[in-house]
C-alpha cells in the first residue's frame, strides 16, 4: 500500500504539531523501555561474576543460589548475592538492574512494614505497596501489560470493525440491513456487567479479557467504515478498477482503504487511551487480570484504599494520568494534521 | 443456634464462610443483594401504623388471637407441634435435674452507669428490619437480633455453661433429647405483651415456613429438632431429632412475636420489610424517624426493660441510645473517631489502623485508649482445602509437600504484622478436644522438596518449577473467593515457587468460588469457615467419606478414609465425653498425616480504641468476645465526656492509657 501525497503531507503536518509529536515520541520511547523492561527494572541480576565465570540472568531459566555456593537450589536472590561477594571482597561482583525488584517480589526485611515510603536508600523509589512489593516495578510491567492488551485491542477492533463496516458499506442490500441489526443488538449489552460475570466466574486471562474486550468493542469502527464504503464506492476510481476486474476484496483493502485511512488513524489514540482505562477500571473493581499480574488498576484500588500510604495513589494515579495525558495529545495533533478542511481537493 | 450472619467486624480468624452447609452460599447471596440494594430509595415504604406496633411507648397489648396459618400447621403436623397438659409435665420432668446457671460468675460491672447516648457507624445501610428473610443478612442484623436479643438461655462468654434468659430454669431429660423450660414471667416483648411458650411454637412455625424465603432456617428447625411440646404458658420442651452430648447447646432458642406476625403470609418479605419486630432485648428502634434512609439507624433502651435486674443481665447494654451513622469508608469513619464524633473504633482489621495511624496526640494525652485483648474460643478452620479427587492432589506425598511449600509465617509477617499465630490442626483451641501436641507443618523447602521428589517430581524446569519424569509441570489452580484474602495468595505463591510449586492464583466472586468447593471442582481452595463456640468440633461435616464426591457438600478437601470414617460414625454416636475426646485427637492425627487441609492462621484476640468516656469493668471484656461491644459490658460517662472535651480545647493531658489484657492468652 502506498501513501498517497496527502497522507504523506498530513504525516509532515503531524510533525510540525510540537505538543503532538514530543508525546508521540514519548510514548515511543516508553513503549521501547517497557519492551526491555528485564534490564532496567527486575530482581535477576544483569551480570555476575563468579568464580572466573561470566552470568548474564537477565532472560532465559533460573539460576539456581547453589550454582554460587548459596544453600539452596532456587532461584538466586541477586540483592543478598551482590551483598556477600561486597562483603567478601574479591573479584566476584553482580551488576543489578536500576530498579533491583521484581514486580511480584516481596521485600518485607525481618522488622519492617510492608508499606514503606519512597527511598533512596532502600532503593524502593517509589515504595512499596500493601505487602511490600516495589511500587516502580509494579508500574513497569503494568504498563507493559496495558500496552499488550491495548494495543492487541486496537489491532483486534479494527480489524474487525473495518472488515465488516466495509463489508456493509460495499455490498450493501441485505447483508448491510442485517449486519446493521446484528450490531444495534449486540451493541445493547451491557458491557462491563458482561466482562464482570465472566471474570468471576471464570480465571481471565490477558487473551481473554483481549477476546471478550474485542468481542464488544468492534461496533463503533463498522459505523465510520460503512459510511466510508459507501460514499467512495460511487466514485470513479473504483468503477474504474471495477472495470478492470478487481473483486471486492481488492478494491475494498487496496483502493477504498487508503481514502478513510484519515478516519481510522484520528480514532487510534482515543482507542488506546479506551482500552488502557477499561483494563484500569475493572482491574480496580477486582474483575480484570488475576493477581499477582502487576496492574494499574490495583495498585489504585490499593491507593485508595490506604490513603495513609499517599505514594501508592499518587503513584498509580500519577502514571496514569501522564501516559493518557500523552495519548490525548498525540490524538489531538493526529486530528488535527489529518482534519480534512486543511487538505481538501475538490475534482 | 447456628444462625448464617456476616459480623462487620468478626475478624478473629480469616473472614468466613459458615459452618453448615449452604449457609455460607446464602450469606454471600444476602450480602450481594445487600449491596445491590444499598443505594436504593425506600424499597418498600414502612406501613402505616408500624411503629405503633413496636415501639415500647405503647401500653401493653392483650396476645390477640392466634395466626390461623400456624395453628392449621400445628394441626397438619401434630407429631412437631405437640400440646400437653401441666400434669403431663410434671410426670415428664419427674426426676430431673433443675438447672438455673446460678454458679456460674456475673460478667458485668455494677460501677456501669445507665444513660448517654453511644454514637457508632455502620458501613452499609440496612436495607431491611426484618431479622430474617431476603437481605436480612446485613451486617446491622447483629445490633438488631444475634447481639440485643434474648434466648431460652445463653452460653456464659466466661465459663463453660449457660445462664438464664427466657427460660428461668431448664432440665435435659436422661436420654439428652429433650430439654424442659419454665418461662420467666417477668420476660415480655418491647410492646409489653407477655413471652409465653405460644411465641416458641410460633417460631418453629415461622422459620419452617417457606413464606420467609430463607431456606437455611426451615433446613434447620426442620433437621435438628424433632419436636416442641407446650404444656402450659410458661413451660416447654423442645426434643432434638438426635441425642447430644451436650443437648443444651441447640437450646439457645429465640421466641417469635406471635402477636406481631397476625398479617404473617407469602408475601412477608415486602410487608414486613420496614416494620419493627417487638424484641426481648435491650435495645430496640422506638420511633419511625429512629431511622434515616441512608444515613442513620438510632435504636433506644427499652424503659423499664423486663431484664434490667436479672442476674446475668444488669450493668449490661447501658447507653441509653445507640446512633449508628452510615460511613461507607472505613478510613472516613477513622477520621470521624478522632475528631471524637464516634466512640469506639475497631482496630483488628487492617493492622495499619492499629500500628501507624494510632500514633495520635489524643492517644498520647490519654483522650483515646488503645486496648488489646487477648480472647479465648474454638477457632474455626481456615486455610488451604486441597481437593484430594484430583490428579496428582490425590497423592499424600504431594498434599505435605505443597504444605511444607505454604509460608504462613511469612503472610502472617506481612499480612498480619506478626500479630497472629498458625492455626493447629484442628479443633484448635477447643478444649479438651484439641490435640494437645500436634502442629501443624512448618514452611520448610528442603521438606517439601522431599516429599514432592517421593512423588516423582524431582527436576527444576528453566522456570524453577518441578516436572516429574513424563515432564507434567507441578502446578495447581488456588481459588479464593473473600476479597478480604486478597493479599495471602500472591505471597503463597512467590514461596512456593522456591520449592518448586507454582500456584496459578484464581479470584473468583465469592458466592462463585463457594460453589466451586461445594461442587469439588477446585483443585487448592484458600477459605475460612465461621465457627464459634460448640460443645464438641465437627469431623463428620468436613471429612465424611460419602460426601468426597457429592455435589453441595462441605467436604471441600474430599477426604474418603475408611479408617476416618470409621471414627467419625462412632464419634457422632457417642454421649461419652472422654471417650470423644480420645476418637477426637485419633481423627486429628489422621487428618494431619493425610494433609487435605492446610491450616492457615488466627487472631486470638480483638483490638480497639476507645475515647475516655467510653469505659468498661476492670477485666475490660469477656473471653468469648468478638468485639468490644458484643456483650454490652461497657458503658458511657457524660461527666467524663465533658471533662475529656473540655480538656481537649485546652490541651491538657491525662497521660497515655493504653490497655493489654492477656488472661485468656494462649501460647
Amino acid at each position: 500500500m502506498r501513501l498517497s501525497p496527502e497522507t504523506i503531507r498530513r504525516f509532515r503536518r503531524f510533525r510540525q504539531l510540537r505538543r503532538g509529536w514530543w508525546s508521540f515520541l514519548a510514548l515511543a520511547a516508553l513503549s521501547v523501555l517497557a519492551l526491555l523492561g528485564e534490564l532496567l527494572v527486575s530482581q535477576r541480576a544483569l551480570v555476575v561474576r563468579h568464580g572466573g565465570h561470566w552470568y548474564f540472568p537477565s532472560y532465559g531459566a533460573q539460576i539456581s543460589g547453589r550454582t554460587f555456593g548459596l544453600g539452596y537450589d532456587y532461584e538466586t536472590n541477586y540483592r543478598e548475592l551482590q551483598q556477600k561477594f561486597r562483603s567478601a571482597g574479591g573479584a566476584d561482583f553482580v551488576l543489578m538492574p536500576p530498579v533491583p525488584f521484581g514486580p511480584n517480589e516481596i521485600d518485607v526485611p525481618a522488622g519492617a512494614t510492608p508499606t514503606r515510603a519512597p527511598s533512596l536508600a532502600e532503593r524502593h523509589y517509589l515504595g512499596t505497596d500493601t505487602i511490600g512489593r516495589d511500587i516502580l516495578a509494579r508500574l513497569f510491567y503494568g504498563f507493559r501489560i496495558s500496552l499488550v492488551v491495548s494495543l492487541s485491542f486496537l489491532a483486534g477492533t479494527y480489524l474487525l470493525g473495518i472488515a465488516l463496516g466495509c463489508a456493509m458499506g460495499w455490498f450493501g442490500g441485505w447483508f448491510d440491513l442485517l449486519m446493521q441489526r446484528v450490531i444495534e443488538a449486540w451493541s445493547n449489552l451491557p458491557f462491563i456487567l458482561i466482562v464482570m460475570i465472566i471474570s468471576a466466574v471464570l480465571r481471565p486471562t490477558v487473551p481473554v479479557l483481549v477476546t471478550v474486550f474485542i468481542a464488544f468493542s468492534w461496533m463503533g469502527m463498522t459505523y465510520y467504515m460503512r459510511s466510508g464504503a459507501f460514499r467512495e464506492k460511487a466514485r470513479e476510481y473504483v468503477a474504474a478498477a471495477e472495470v478492470i476486474g478487481a473483486g471486492p476484496w481488492r478494491i475494498i483493502f487496496r483502493h477504498i482503504l487508503p481514502n478513510l485511512l484519515s478516519t481510522v488513524i484520528t480514532f487510534v489514540p482515543f482507542t488506546i487511551a479506551g482500552a488502557i482505562e477499561l483494563l484500569t477500571a475493572l482491574d480496580f473493581l477486582g474483575f480484570g487480570i488475576p493477581p499477582p499480574t502487576p496492574s494499574w488498576g490495583e495498585l489504585l484500588r490499593q491507593g485508595t484504599q490506604n490513603l495513609n500510604a499517599p505514594w501508592i495513589v499518587c503513584s498509580a494515579f500519577g502514571a496514569l494520568v501522564l501516559v493518557l495525558l500523552l495519548v490525548s495529545f498525540v490524538g489531538e495533533a493526529v486530528r488535527e494534521a489529518f482534519d480534512p478542511k486543511k487538505f481538501t481537493y475538490y475534482q | 443456634m447456628k444462625t448464617p450472619l456476616w459480623r462487620s467486624r468478626a475478624t478473629l480468624s480469616l473472614p468466613a464462610v459458615s459452618w453448615s452447609k449452604g449457609v455460607a452460599a446464602f450469606a454471600a447471596l444476602a450480602l450481594t443483594l445487600t449491596f445491590s440494594a444499598c443505594g436504593q430509595k425506600n424499597p418498600a415504604a414502612p406501613a402505616a401504623g408500624s411503629a405503633a406496633s413496636a415501639g415500647f411507648t405503647v401500653p401493653p397489648k392483650p396476645r390477640g388471637p392466634s395466626n390461623p396459618l400456624a395453628l392449621a400447621e400445628y394441626k397438619a403436623h401434630p407429631e412437631f407441634y405437640v400440646f400437653k397438659t401441666p400434669a403431663d409435665f410434671a410426670a415428664d420432668t419427674a426426676g430431673l435435674k433443675w438447672e438455673e446457671g446460678s454458679e456460674l460468675p456475673v460478667f458485668s460491672d455494677p460501677a456501669a452507669k445507665r444513660g448517654g447516648t453511644q454514637y457508632a457507624a455502620i458501613e452499609s445501610f440496612p436495607p431491611t428490619l426484618r431479622t430474617v428473610g431476603p437481605d436480612s443478612n446485613s451486617s446491622f442484623r447483629t445490633y438488631l437480633l444475634d447481639d440485643n436479643e434474648v434466648s431460652l438461655l445463653h452460653r456464659h462468654p466466661n465459663a463453660s455453661g449457660y445462664y438464664p434468659g427466657l427460660a428461668s430454669s431448664w432440665a435435659v431429660s436422661a436420654d439428652k433429647q429433650t430439654i424442659y423450660f419454665k418461662l420467666d414471667p417477668d420476660a415480655r416483648w418491647s410492646d409489653g405483651v407477655p413471652v409465653e411458650a405460644d411465641d416458641f411454637m410460633f417460631m418453629f412455625f415461622f422459620y419452617r415456613s417457606p413464606f420467609l424465603q430463607a431456606p437455611w432456617y426451615a433446613n434447620w428447625y426442620g433437621e435438628e429438632y424433632k419436636s416442641v411440646t407446650k404444656y402450659d404458658a410458661h413451660t416447654l420442651a423442645i426434643t432434638l431429632r438426635e441425642p447430644k452430648p451436650d443437648p443444651v447447646e441447640r437450646a439457645d432458642l429465640r421466641a417469635i412475636p406471635e402477636h406481631f406476625y397476625a398479617e404473617f403470609g407469602a408475601d412477608f418479605p415486602t410487608r414486613y420489610q420496614w416494620r419493627v419486630e417487638p424484641t426481648t432485648g435491650p435495645y430496640t428502634v422506638a420511633r419511625e424517624a429512629d431511622v434515616e434512609k441512608d444515613r442513620a439507624v438510632t435504636l433506644t433502651r427499652i424503659a423499664n426493660w423486663w431484664g434490667n435486674d436479672k442476674k446475668f443481665f444488669t450493668h449490661r447494654f447501658n447507653p441509653s441510645r445507640v446512633v449508628f451513622q452510615l460511613v461507607r469508608s472505613r478510613d472516613k469513619a477513622f477520621e470521624m473517631f478522632k475528631l471524637g464524633e464516634l466512640d469506639t473504633f475497631n482496630l483488628i482489621l487492617p493492622p495499619r489502623f492499629w500500628y501507624d495511624q494510632m500514633n495520635l496526640p489524643e492517644v498520647d494525652k490519654g483522650y483515646i485508649s488503645k486496648t488489646l485483648f487477648y480472647t479465648y474460643q474454638p477457632e474455626a478452620p481456615s486455610g488451604l482445602f486441597i481437593n484430594s479427587s484430583k490428579p496428582l492432589l490425590n497423592n499424600r506425598d504431594i498434599r505435605q509437600g505443597i504444605a511444607f511449600a505454604s509460608n504462613w509465617d511469612k503472610v502472617i509477617q506481612v499480612v498480619m504484622r506478626g500479630d497472629a499465630r498458625r492455626l493447629h490442626p484442628w479443633a484448635d483451641s477447643h478444649a479438651p478436644f484439641e490435640h494437645p501436641t500436634l502442629r501443624a507443618r512448618p514452611y520448610d523447602v528442603d521438606q517439601a522438596l522431599a516429599a514432592f521428589a517421593r512423588a516423582g517430581f524431582s527436576t527444576r524446569g528453566p522456570d524453577g518449577i518441578l516436572r516429574n519424569a513424563e515432564g507434567k509441570r507441578l502446578s495447581f489452580v488456588l481459588t479464593f473467593g473473600s476479597e478480604a484474602y486478597v493479599d495471602i495468595p500472591p505471597i503463597l505463591k512467590e514461596e512456593a515457587a522456591k520449592a518448586g510449586l507454582e500456584l496459578q492464583i484464581e479470584k473468583l466472586d465469592a458466592t462463585a468460588a463457594f460453589q466451586k468447593g461445594l461442587q469439588k471442582n477446585h483443585e487448592i481452595m484458600l477459605s475460612g469457615w465461621a465457627g464459634g463456640a460448640e460443645f464438641a468440633p465437627r469431623f463428620h461435616e468436613f471429612f465424611f467419606g460419602e460426601d468426597a464426591t457429592k455435589p453441595q457438600t462441605n467436604n471441600f478437601t474430599a477426604t474418603n478414609l475408611p479408617a476416618l470414617d470409621a471414627l467419625i460414625l462412632r464419634y457422632d454416636r457417642s454421649r461419652d465425653k472422654d471417650e470423644m475426646v480420645a476418637l477426637s485427637r485419633q481423627m486429628i492425627q489422621l487428618i494431619h498425616d493425610d494433609s487435605a487441609y492446610i491450616p492457615g492462621f488466627v487472631q486470638s484476640y480483638i483490638r480497639w480504641g476507645a475515647w475516655r468516656w467510653v469505659k468498661f469493668p476492670s477485666w475490660l471484656n469477656v473471653r468469648e468476645a468478638q468485639y468490644a461491644g458484643q456483650f454490652g459490658v461497657h458503658w458511657i460517662d457524660e461527666d467524663v465526656k465533658k471533662e475529656t472535651l473540655a480538656a481537649r480545647k485546652e490541651g491538657k493531658s491525662f497521660g497515655r492509657a493504653d490497655l493489654t489484657d492477656t488472661k485468656w492468652k494462649q501460647d
